[in-house]
């Protein structure tokens, strides 16, 4: 493998690369016409391509190695439709020296359809590299379990990763397909997790996504590093848009709110039941107490703990203090407590803890699934890194399951009309000059 | 190398950024600005991390449930127009372009999770064949079967305790566009599935005099291109749609129609095992095994001249007069060709 280049990531001379870094995705959005342009000459124009096409494509491959892979025939595959075929055996199509004899006048009387696609050209050229993507540490990046091509190489190199269940420690491991190659999890969570260092990160308001922009993302508002994390990974849709209401609240505080009424409502709880210990009859107690246990539990992971959770508790205690209040003033506690107990309040006080301990148990599972753990080589509780999402894509030859990372190789990459499936930032005009390039001693 | 005076009297006051404008540069960059080596922004840096604060910030953090790439317009501000909203049939629209300059490379849904459980179920739950499923839920014959190995270890590791990567899951699959799960009436199409691989042969223009008088079909074209080239009916990995279609084309009920779908597909199941076990009865008859402690040794019988039809071939086997062993030699590739 060669060196990592010096300047990987250059804004004088850009070159895009195969990572999630922001530098390069800079250099991604402001990439323009590749080389000089057409007063160069042909072979400075092939020069520039290759140039570009091969810092992208497989860096970290040796230039001898591409030379022996390339290979000029680009597979392609056309879609056909059962219902034309079952229609005609073809004869039709090849009357009239090849051309079709009635085809045309069938097209245009709408008995027939186009079934040329004339319309739609086929980018053989865009699948030049497609013997790249059949290297188990390319496929590694493209499934998205790595940051890097070097890093994916990386974890194949250090023996995280296993094809058909068998460790593979070479990166240079052609798939074939209905191969299937699996990441350790821990890898995969610590190249594309956020880092340590940046539990605290500082979020600035222009870092959330503009609503005037993208008028259709109104709730991908995110209130706060803290939230961030549970609300990324499992709060629904409606969860979010309650947040959008806090939006203009400056970050950290809503968190912090939180944790101040958590911490105001266990003071009323102490001291209701400091002081009126004899007022209180003993099921009373013990829903103080139940309440305070449940106070506790949401203090201890104030992380995951949603206003929506704290309100209810609030309103609990609420209730709770209005039935001890009208105890008092009627002085007569068992006909405080059946008329309670006869009435919708406590049906419905009894949905609400219902309601609170199913809360509760999502918060469990929330906390279970994604929790804090010091232990781990990053952040917890875990969130994608930043600057990710530009580059978030799974190409068609892959199919991934990420729950346990692992994907299988389906087929090797292939053109059809319109779409070429290899990854590639650049266009055609590119990648039919570094084909002219390769080509020339073949 | 003494630090160069040329860089850093090039670097103008007004060119440097300043801190108060720029809140992400390194801390202490002020502090050194006497330093003759202290590290001057360029031009470049600084219109980087102009973007990086300004129009590239929407790029940060993900755009729940939706992508989030680079547009054509919108990377330097504005929104790219018709990319997003929802269409007339109520999915989602998306930017599918991750590479502004590259349109013939898209970003396409992937399976959701309730799609996936779903064809999890019908191939495992209800015992369906994996082209029936391919077929009901469009999704391609090598795709339905991934998904449902993957759900198996899926399923093995919930059992045994492992912990699986939910929040990374949730995180990817709420950057992508995802197929919705449709179980009852038509799926939602995921990928085309009738897929014909361009043959090799069929490259290559050709003329091919036939006659007029009779018709020349799909199977004469094979024919003309390559003795063994069969017709894309038989190519494509559902034949048995166009027996389907054939009914339905000849007037035939629904039901009868199914039928002759459901006969083709074990027709084509049956041939395919038949051809898989005559492979496997040959294997292991040229094969002999001899069981050891801890590993199986195999042998075969090879014939150098045969492996390669030519004596001098270099894909032979074994030492032949004249010819060096090579696999010692530096470059020679012995990465494995397949993991079984």
């Amino acid at each position: 493998m060669p060196a990592m280049r010096r300047r990987f990531h250059w804004l004088k001379r850009p070159k895009v690369r195969q990572t999630m870094n922001k530098y390069n995705l800079f250099n991604l959005s402001r990439l323009g016409r590749i080389g000089r342009g057409p007063s160069a000459t042909f072979f400075q124009q092939k020069w520039a391509a290759k140039s570009h096409a091969r810092a992208y494509h497989g860096e970290h491959v040796r230039e001898h190695w591409w030379e022996r892979a390339f290979d000029r025939h680009m597979p392609a595959v056309v879609p056909m439709d059962a219902h034309a075929l079952a229609a005609s055996d073809g004869s039709r199509e090849a009357a009239g020296r090849g051309a079709g004899r009635d085809m045309h006048e069938r097209v245009e009387a709408g008995v027939d359809w186009d079934r040329g696609a004339k319309g739609i050209g086929t980018p053989f050229m865009n699948m030049v590299f497609h013997p790249m993507e059949r290297r188990l540490d390319q496929a590694i990046f493209r499934a998205l379990f790595a940051s890097s091509a070097r890093q994916a190489r990386q974890f194949v190199v250090h023996g995280f990763v296993t094809v058909n269940g068998k460790k593979m420690r070479q990166p240079g491991y052609l798939l074939n397909p209905g191969d299937m190659f699996q990441v350790e999890p821990d890898r995969v969570l610590y190249a594309l997790g956020a880092r340590k260092d940046q539990a605290n990160d500082p979020i600035h308001d222009s870092d959330r996504i503009d609503n005037t922009l993208k008028p259709s993302n109104n709730q991908t508002e995110i209130v706060s590093d803290e939230g961030y994390d549970s609300s990324f990974s499992s709060m629904s849709e409606t969860e979010l848009a309650a947040f959008d209401a806090e939006e203009l609240e400056p970050e950290e505080s809503a968190a912090e709110d939180v944790k101040k009424t958590l911490k105001d409502l266990q003071k009323r709880v102490k001291n209701t039941l400091a002081s009126e210990t004899k007022g209180l009859t003993a099921k009373d107690k013990q829903r103080y107490r139940a309440l305070k246990k449940q106070l506790q539990q949401t203090m201890s992971k104030a992380s995951s703990a949603s206003p929506e959770s704290v309100a209810e508790l609030e309103q609990t205690l609420e209730s709770l203090d209005a039935h001890v209040a009208a105890l008092k003033a009627g002085d007569d506690p068992k006909k405080v407590a059946a008329a309670a107990s006869e009435g919708a309040p406590d049906r419905a006080e009894l949905e609400r803890l219902e309601r609170e301990s199913r809360i509760l148990e999502e918060l469990k599972k929330k906390e279970a699934e994604n929790p804090y753990d010091p232990s781990k080589p990053y952040l917890t509780p875990w969130r994608p890194r930043d600057w990710m999402a530009p580059f978030v894509f799974i190409p068609r030859y892959l199919e991934v399951n990420q729950r346990i990372c692992a994907a299988v190789y389906l087929r090797h990459p292939v053109a059809r009309p319109g779409m070429a499936e290899v990854p590639s930032p650049f266009p055609h005009e590119t990648h039919q000059l570094a084909f002219n390039w390769y080509l020339r001693r073949r | 190398m003494p630090p160069r005076i040329g860089t850093a009297a090039a670097a103008l006051p007004g060119a440097a950024p300043s801190r108060a404008a720029n809140p992400s540069m390194p801390k202490g960059g002020g502090a050194r600005a006497f330093s003759r080596s202290a590290r001057l922004a360029t031009r470049q840096r600084s219109a980087m991390w102009a973007w990086i604060n300004g129009a590239g910030r929407q790029f940060r953090r993900p755009a729940a449930g939706t992508t989030n790439y680079l547009g054509g317009g919108s990377n330097w501000g504005g929104q790219e127009e018709g990319e997003e909203g929802a269409d007339a049939g109520g999915r989602q629209r998306y930017n599918k372009f991750p590479f502004p300059r590259n349109r013939h490379f898209q970003s396409l849904p992937v399976l959701s999770e309730e799609l996936r459980d779903g064809i999890w179920d019908m191939v495992v739950n209800r015992g369906m064949s994996v082209r029936e499923v391919s077929a009901r839920m469009l999704v391609g014959v090598e795709r339905v079967g991934a998904v449902a190995r993957m759900k198996e270890v899926e399923r093995r590791w919930e059992k045994e305790g492992k912990r699986l990567a939910h929040p990374y899951a949730n995180a990817i699959l709420s950057m992508l566009p995802q197929t919705p799960y449709k179980p009852v009436g038509g799926a939602h199409p995921h990928e085309p599935i009738n897929d014909l691989p361009v043959h090799q042969a069929t490259g290559t223009q050709l003329f091919h005099p036939t006659s007029e008088s009779r018709p020349f079909t799909r199977a004469d074209a094979g024919r003309a291109f390559a003795p063994s080239l069969l017709p894309a009916d038989q190519r494509i990995p559902h034949p048995e749609l166009i027996a389907r279609e054939r009914v339905r084309l000849a007037g035939g009920s629904a039901r009868e129609a199914r039928a002759a779908e459901q006969e083709a597909a074990s027709e084509a199941d049956k041939l395919a095992e038949e051809k898989e076990k005559k492979e496997r009865e040959t294997r292991e008859a040229q094969t002999r095994t001899v069981r050891g402690r801890r590993w199986d040794f195999k042998f075969r019988e090879v014939n150098a001249d045969e492996v390669a039809g030519n004596e001098r071939s270099p894909k032979g086997v074994g030492w032949r007069y004249g010819f060096p062993h090579e696999d010692r030699k530096k470059g020679q590739v012995k990465i494995a060709t397949k993991v079984e």
